[in-house]
């Protein structure tokens, strides 16, 4: 990465970043955040909820 | 640090996405990083550019040559890592997220029966058994799972068939962490 002239490696590394923060957007989103969202058989079975959505924007 | 023993991951926050459509746009997250940059998500070669970076400190020389280590070396700037960089912004996009959310706290998430320490000393085991096992598999969640996944790969498949029989089979232990 290092061989790359220092304008494209920074626009590389920025692209990384954007990518990064909508990943970690999406991620935290989903209830990622959160180590109770993930324990299997817990509380809340978000992660292998099969039921279809009934609202897009819902819990 | 008021709420230790919450029972839920979003305190007073606002509702966490629908998880199929987090699912949707995560998927377009990561069709957008092959559009844009050619490549999928990850995380674990950002651990491995800060290993090699630590291991330079000490011997530069060697960590160039070194068998492990030269992958990330990057010409002698390993923290100029594109998984790096990746991983900093998913830090900064869930710390976005939380906080649009409502969502941000200091807090040490826990069951009501177990201490802070427990908990603590839990979660850096269960990260260095996470890490050992990234290593083994050459990639995480993210980047055998989700990008794998994405891409027909029959390991990441394998990989993401194996984390739910595991997780399945450890519910019954580590259910009873959180009760």
């Amino acid at each position: 990465m290092t061989s790359r002239p220092p304008a494209r490696q920074a626009a590389v590394l920025a692209t990384a970043l954007l990518l990064g923060a909508g990943f970690g957007f999406c991620l935290e989103r989903a209830g990622f955040g959160s180590a109770r969202k993930l324990v299997p058989c817990y509380l809340d079975m978000a992660v292998v909820r099969c039921s279809p959505p009934s609202s897009p924007m819902g819990a | 640090m008021t709420d230790r023993h919450r029972t839920d991951g979003s305190g007073n926050g606002r509702p966490y996405w629908n998880p199929w459509l987090a699912g949707v746009l995560l998927g377009l997250v990561l069709l957008l990083s092959f559009i844009v940059a050619g490549r999928g998500l990850g995380a674990t070669a950002a651990y491995s550019a800060v290993a090699a970076w630590l291991a330079g400190l000490a011997n530069a020389a060697r960590t160039a040559d070194h068998p492990v280590h030269a992958r990330f070396w990057n010409d002698g700037a390993p923290l100029l890592s594109w998984t790096l960089f990746l991983l900093g912004g998913a830090a900064i996009g869930a710390f976005i997220s939380g906080l649009q959310g409502r969502r941000l706290a200091c807090v040490t998430e826990r069951g009501p029966a177990v201490s802070e320490r427990t908990r603590l000393v839990l979660a850096f085991v269960g990260g260095i058994l996470a890490a050992y096992g990234a290593r083994l598999a050459r990639g995480c969640t993210s980047g055998q799972a989700l990008t794998g996944g994405a891409m027909l790969s029959v390991g990441g498949l394998v990989f993401m068939a194996a984390v739910f029989v595991a997780a399945y089979a450890l519910a019954g232990p580590v259910r009873r962490q959180w009760r």
